[in-house]
């Protein structure tokens, strides 16, 4: 349990695409910019910052280096965490929590239009032994767990399609999401370029720029903000093994884990109904249907049952990746923290045209790591 | 998307990296050249890693016994490349396996291979593999050079 | 607000070449002696806090393969970095997680193994990307970091500017190296140990890039470090006296190297130092560090910086940092005895060397110094990270007694 309720209390977007005409740092200044006033804040009131990037990503050893003017962190107490957003919201909950400072700023940003992903990611591997076959990265990883998942529960190849199918359905009422062509249906994605079986281009993310910011606030400073505090009311994460083949790779157990810390802090018994929302952080098609399953949001144990009953859907009991998920938009290392924040504008009643009626409590998650083998689950509710 | 042309410097940074692999894996690969597959044994769950390691994880144990697994196994997953590492297309298709192999009990890490001598639509998890090696190994990585189906 | 104390420190042999071990290996060395140490194991952690500076080695996210040499095979684990200030930030981390409620007893571990990689290219890609656009061409990044003189050319210009403000002279610079290699030959796991070290020896090295020399500058080191800590309450069963965590601060400013900032900004200013140093003073309780602190460990891997940060961090006035270690002040057996661990002049692997500092200074409260530990009583201490662009420092004070009043 936190110290003190933490809540996030502003935040701004940048488009997901490919955005060359962006710098890096005009990028950050612009989503860090606009998420100020909309939290109804100055500079002067922010206690501390937490970045989020990857030096890999970014080619550049200190990714943060250049950043910290555009992220009105100049002169501040600052920091980077070097995974995924929602890993980035979870350290600076922590350090409001820890009663130090009442107000932060998480800024979670990426350019893929300026590196290549699956090198960066493959850099990822051992060293002493996967790496050097040459072969492997990001996807493949993933491929061997969609295979073991599709095995063990004897599904249809297509039921990826089908997954991405609804996401990209979803993406179309996202004006954030600009990532691909959204018109394709499950034929057309089952039929993509295959990459490594069974996973096709349509059934993994694709890689875009973005920058993502969240403003956080510490009880009882964030009931005398602007907006409504949309608070953390559990959070929980997780590691498990790195090599494939110490992994249950049918389970997502680091994913059950994270979100079983999430459930207890927040008092949730049943999440297949107390959950309205889910914004799940699935690089790969497969690992929706497997995190629906690890994270209790299936009624029965067929998460592939729940999306043919169209309970997944936009209109269904249960809406997963309104947005259109990271299937639809993906800047690697911000993908939990946008998670978070189309959480929070489910809770609030700020999600546009992609909005699910009622949310009490809206569920997020991020990952990072081979096959997602490291975990962050929270959820939110006013 | 912007109708602009803007500027790019492409720019290819190398860091030129030599890891140590440590004595555990100086070792396996070593054995490799011998054309031989060893791992290490947890005294306590019994699991031999293969590649080798210093310690296990899980019961927080040193590692020092050493077992020699044959070089037949069991296909414990695949995936088919149709891409390499950066995307680019492959002219043939490449079967990635994850290979149990025998010899070790029932708690052994799988090691990665290609297999071969198996067309991509009739590769099974469960079949059983036996390694290939090179002519002439060196002690390195491509001393095993793929698996193949076991002939019955 | 929960009280939290470090339990244990442990760390690697830190060498040029730690090519006896992989980076996994180096890890588990570091870790398992802080176990030893303090009498845990992994089964008594809750979660884990790591951090390096990946570039250095090539491995995105080592802790991701590397977490069963830790102890943290099924463990919460975040990757905190920040450059030079990485393990002085990753310790930090291992405070937050215990003190914002979540978690009872945290592992902070970091480390680098630079002989894996190469350190100057790496210190390069800080700002090769910007280079060469602005450049619009590719140059190696070898030209580039030998024309820069690597990060010593850099440090130049900081050097510069300090010796000219405060007097400090080459005498000054070759005393500080002396009295931080002969302390580290007090330390059996510091890199360069040189008992018999004289002014006349480094004064003898070859310059660089005016005014340090050779002698002057860090080496570069394979090694690991890991910190545990617990709540108050905890830690009281764990050890005779744990080292309680009173502030801590994380300053960030615009970057001052060569030639992007040095223009407009004196990189001997360190505005960073001076506010991180604030924020944890504040946090701390402590209104006069002159006088209440006890014991420094400061981030110096060139000559001039112990006495320049001393000054930044008001543990003596502005330009009276040579004069106090000229009289001896932060020797070992001084009043305000300064980096008895060597300090990162002896030794340096460059994402482990920021958590050292907070490690060793928790080692002089509890008293487990070993050879180098102070002969005065060490009740409160300041630890400093420096690194980025020459613009990020992190300063934790430790104490004897908690900060707020235990429940």
């Amino acid at each position: 349990m936190f110290e003190r309720k933490v809540a996030i209390v502003g935040y701004a977007m940048s488009d997901q695409a490919d955005r060359i005409e962006d710098t890096r740092e005009g990028m950050i200044f612009d989503t860090v910019r606009a998420a100020l006033p909309q939290a109804g804040i100055t500079r002067d009131q922010i206690g501390t910052v937490v970045m989020c990037s990857n030096d890999f990503y970014d080619g550049h050893t200190i990714s943060n280096a250049f950043t910290v003017e555009p992220a009105a962190a100049y002169a501040k107490d600052e920091t980077k965490v070097e995974q995924d957003g929602m890993h980035a919201l979870l350290y600076a909950a922590m350090r409001l929590a820890s009663g130090n400072y009442d107000v932060a700023l998480v800024v979670a940003h990426s350019k893929g239009s300026e590196f290549e992903a699956q090198v960066a990611l493959s850099a990822q591997l051992d060293p002493t032994y996967d790496r050097q076959f040459g072969w492997f990265n990001d996807i493949s990883m993933a491929a061997f767990q969609a295979r073991a998942f599709l095995d063990k529960k004897k599904l249809p190849e297509e039921v990826l399609a089908q997954v991405a199918a609804k996401n990209f359905a979803h993406a179309r009422k996202n004006p954030k999401a600009k990532a691909r062509d959204y018109s394709a249906a499950a034929e057309a994605i089952a039929r993509s370029k295959p990459l490594f079986t069974p996973l096709r281009e349509q059934t993994v993310y694709p890689v875009t720029d973005g920058c993502c910011v969240a403003v956080l606030a510490a009880e009882p400073k964030a009931r005398k903000m602007k907006n409504k505090p949309i608070w953390i009311k559990g959070i929980g994460h997780w590691q498990e093994a790195y090599a494939l083949s110490e992994r249950d790779l049918t389970k997502m157990e680091s994913a059950k884990k994270a979100a079983k810390r999430a459930y207890k802090m927040a008092g949730v018994t049943q999440p297949a109904a107390e959950i309205k929302v889910a914004e799940l952080s699935e690089h790969f098609a497969h690992q929706e249907l497997q995190l629906a399953e690890a994270l209790g949001l299936c009624e029965g144990t067929s998460a592939a049952k729940n999306l043919e009953a169209g309970r997944f859907g936009l209109k269904g009991k249960l809406p997963i990746n309104p947005s259109g998920g990271a299937l639809s938009a993906c800047a690697l290392g911000t993908v939990g923290l946008v998670r978070a924040v189309e959480a929070a504008q489910q809770v609030l009643g700020e999600a546009g045209e992609h909005q699910v009626k009622g949310v009490k409590l809206a569920l997020a998650h991020g990952q990072c790591g081979p096959a997602a083998q490291n975990n962050v689950v929270a959820v939110f509710g006013k | 998307m912007s109708e602009k042309k803007f500027f790019r410097v492409p720019s290819l940074v190398t860091m030129p990296c030599a890891w140590s692999v440590g004595p555990f894996l100086d070792r396996f690969y070593a054995e490799l050249g011998q054309k031989k597959i060893v791992g290490t044994r947890c005294p306590k769950c019994r699991t031999v890693f293969v590649p080798p390691r210093s310690v296990c994880g899980a019961c927080w144990k040193p590692l020092t016994k050493w077992v020699e697994l044959k070089d037949q196994g069991e296909l414990v997953n695949y995936t088919v490349a149709h891409v390499d590492m950066r995307g680019a297309a492959l002219q043939t298709p490449r079967i990635l396996g994850m290979v149990k192999l025998k010899g070790g009990g029932a708690k052994v890490t799988a090691i990665y291979g290609e297999i071969k001598g198996v067309a991509p639509d009739r590769v099974k998890v469960g079949m059983k593999l036996a390694a290939v090696w090179a002519d002439e190994p060196k002690g390195e990585l491509t001393d095993l050079s793929y698996f193949q189906p076991v002939s019955k | 607000m929960r009280n939290v104390a470090i339990v244990g420190f442990g760390l690697s042999k830190h060498k040029a070449k730690r090519r006896d071990v992989n980076i996994a290996e180096l890890l588990y060395e570091a870790v398992q002696d802080a176990f030893e140490k303090s009498g845990l194991t992994p089964e008594d952690v809750d979660a884990y806090v790591f951090g390096n500076m990946h570039t250095f080695e090539g491995v995105n996210q080592p802790e991701l393969w590397a977490a069963p040499w830790i102890g943290a095979l099924h463990k919460p684990m975040l990757r905190i970095t920040t450059g030079g200030t990485t393990g002085g930030t990753v310790a930090q981390a291992g405070y937050y997680n215990v003190a914002c409620g979540m978690f009872d007893t945290v592992m902070a571990v970091a480390f680098e193994k630079q002989s894996d990689g190469n350190t100057q290219l790496g210190l390069a890609a800080i700002v090769i990307p910007e280079g060469l656009a602005m450049m619009r061409f590719s140059p190696s990044l070898s030209l580039g970091a030998a024309a820069g003189g690597g990060s010593t050319g850099g440090a130049s210009f900081q050097a510069q500017s300090y010796c000219h403000k405060s007097g400090a002279t080459q005498e000054h610079l070759a005393l500080h190296v002396v009295k931080n290699r002969r302390n580290a030959a007090k330390n059996p796991y510091a890199h360069l140990r040189m008992p018999n070290l004289t002014v006349e020896d480094v004064m003898n090295t070859p310059m660089i890039s005016y005014p340090l020399r050779y002698g002057h500058t860090c080496p570069s080191s394979d090694g690991s470090a890991a910190i545990i800590f617990t709540t108050a309450k905890k830690a009281r069963k764990i050890c005779e006296r744990p080292a309680f965590v009173l502030g801590v601060g994380s300053g960030a400013t615009d970057p001052t190297i060569n030639p992007l900032g040095a223009a407009t900004t004196d990189p001997s200013e360190q505005l960073a130092c001076k506010l991180a140093a604030k924020w944890a003073y504040e946090k701390a309780g402590i209104t006069n560090p002159r006088k209440e602190i006890d014991y420094a460990e400061i981030y110096e891997p060139f000559a001039h910086q112990e006495m320049m940060w001393s000054e930044r961090l008001g543990l003596f006035d502005e330009n009276q940092g040579p004069e106090a270690l000229k009289s001896g002040r932060t020797q070992i057996d001084g009043d305000l005895p300064i980096n008895a661990s060597g300090g990162v002049i002896s030794t340096n692997a460059i994402g482990a060397t920021a958590m050292i500092r907070v490690g060793e200074a928790a080692l002089q409260i509890m008293g487990k110094a070993g050879e180098h530990q102070v002969p005065k009583k060490v009740n409160r201490t300041v630890s400093h990270g420096w690194g980025g662009l020459f613009q990020y420092v992190c300063v934790t004070v430790l104490g004897s007694e908690p900060r707020h009043r235990e429940k």
